[in-house]
């Protein structure tokens, strides 16, 4: 199932001994599709900035408990969304307490679309549907980002997860369930 | 197939899971019931909504950060290395001595008691009285008429 060619897996094993200079071959190869992948997954640049620096420094000491039965990438996505749950639990918490609204963070370099009044409603019908993602269970979350943007297979997200196969199709099937009962005004009003 | 049995199989179809025959008796099943045609449609319309999310960002690279916080991390785990090599070494020495303690406390305890019924008859052989502890100061502090204890006897 792993992707990686040999000269990776040599890679991994390598980091799994601690190799400081191999690490950063991975992240050098690892880091621009973790970054665009968070980027999707968080809507904000700082989020995935932060996640993606807080991901790798948790795979580099976490490397030597990979077993080779997913590719990497996958399972580094696996970590990145635990470690974007809790930073967006923490973060939650913090703004509760502060009794500060979350405005959310506007976009660094917004995407290339035709004019702002097209760019404006994508962008928010991207902040709905991460809101969307956002109300279901960390599980049915987990399996969504995995499948949908990440595009990981079922036996591997079972196995990042921990679980049967039987278990991913029934959590994509319930999680699907709820993103429409959530995303049907959005689909009614935009007429998507 | 009826509505039910075809809902999970909407799911698998959108992952492009289902085998040949599945896909015809569902794609049957579509034609003929409007309600999970709809069903259909809207979940193909959230998975294109999933697929066409933008990534807001340009890439800028967090190595430089992550090769700063390794050099923290690493350090804090060295420091706490030692620490549970230090436990480690300990633990069983802390071990060892709590149960010699534990041992000791039994084993007086015991002794104490199986030596009472051997005192007593001692003490009855002796015509001895049980000594009673003082049950009020009184017996042993003089006092003054006043009922105020005496200052010249030094109490320690």
């Amino acid at each position: 199932m792993l992707e990686a060619g040999p000269d990776e897996h040599t890679l991994i094993e390598r980091v799994q001994h601690g190799d400081a200079e191999a690490f950063e071959i991975l992240v050098q190869t690892y880091e621009p599709r973790l970054l665009a992948f968070l980027a999707k997954t968080t809507g904000s640049p700082d989020m995935a900035e932060e996640v993606a620096q807080e991901t790798l420094v948790k795979l580099f000491f976490k490397a030597h408990t990979f077993r080779f039965r997913c590719s990497l990438f996958t399972w580094i996505c696996e970590i990145a969304l635990h470690t974007f749950f809790d930073l967006r639990k923490q973060r939650r918490r913090w703004l509760k307490k502060h009794q500060v609204a979350d405005l959310g963070e506007p976009c660094r370099a917004p995407d290339h679309s035709p004019g702002p009044a097209e760019k404006a409603e994508r962008f928010e019908v991207d902040e709905i549907v991460r809101s969307a993602i956002a109300q279901l269970s960390p599980d049915h979350q987990m399996v969504i980002l995995l499948r949908e943007i990440q595009g990981a297979s079922y036996d591997e997200i079972a196995t990042v997860m921990n679980c049967s196969v039987g278990t991913i199709e029934s959590r994509l099937f319930r999680a699907r369930q709820k993103l429409r009962t959530i995303l049907t005004p959005l689909l009614e009003s935009h007429e998507l | 197939m009826n509505c039910k049995t075809c809902q999970p199989l909407l799911s698998r179809s959108l992952d492009g899971l289902l085998v040949e025959a599945e896909q015809s008796d569902l794609e049957n099943h579509l034609e003929a019931c409007p309600a999970c045609r709809k069903e259909w449609e809207t979940q193909k319309k959230i998975q294109h909504l999933l697929h066409s999310l933008r990534d807001p960002m340009t890439a800028r690279s967090v190595l430089p950060a992550v090769r700063l916080r390794l050099g923290d991390e690493e350090a804090r785990r060295l420091w706490y290395d030692d620490l549970e090599r230090l436990a480690r070494r300990f633990v069983p020495v802390a071990a060892v001595l709590f149960l010699a303690l534990s041992a000791f406390a039994l084993f007086s305890t015991w002794n104490r008691l199986s030596r009472a019924p051997e005192i007593e008859w001692l003490v009855a052989q002796n015509g001895l009285e049980a000594v009673e502890p003082y049950s009020d100061l009184s017996e042993i502090v003089p006092e003054e008429p006043d009922g105020v204890p005496d200052s010249s006897i030094p109490i320690h």
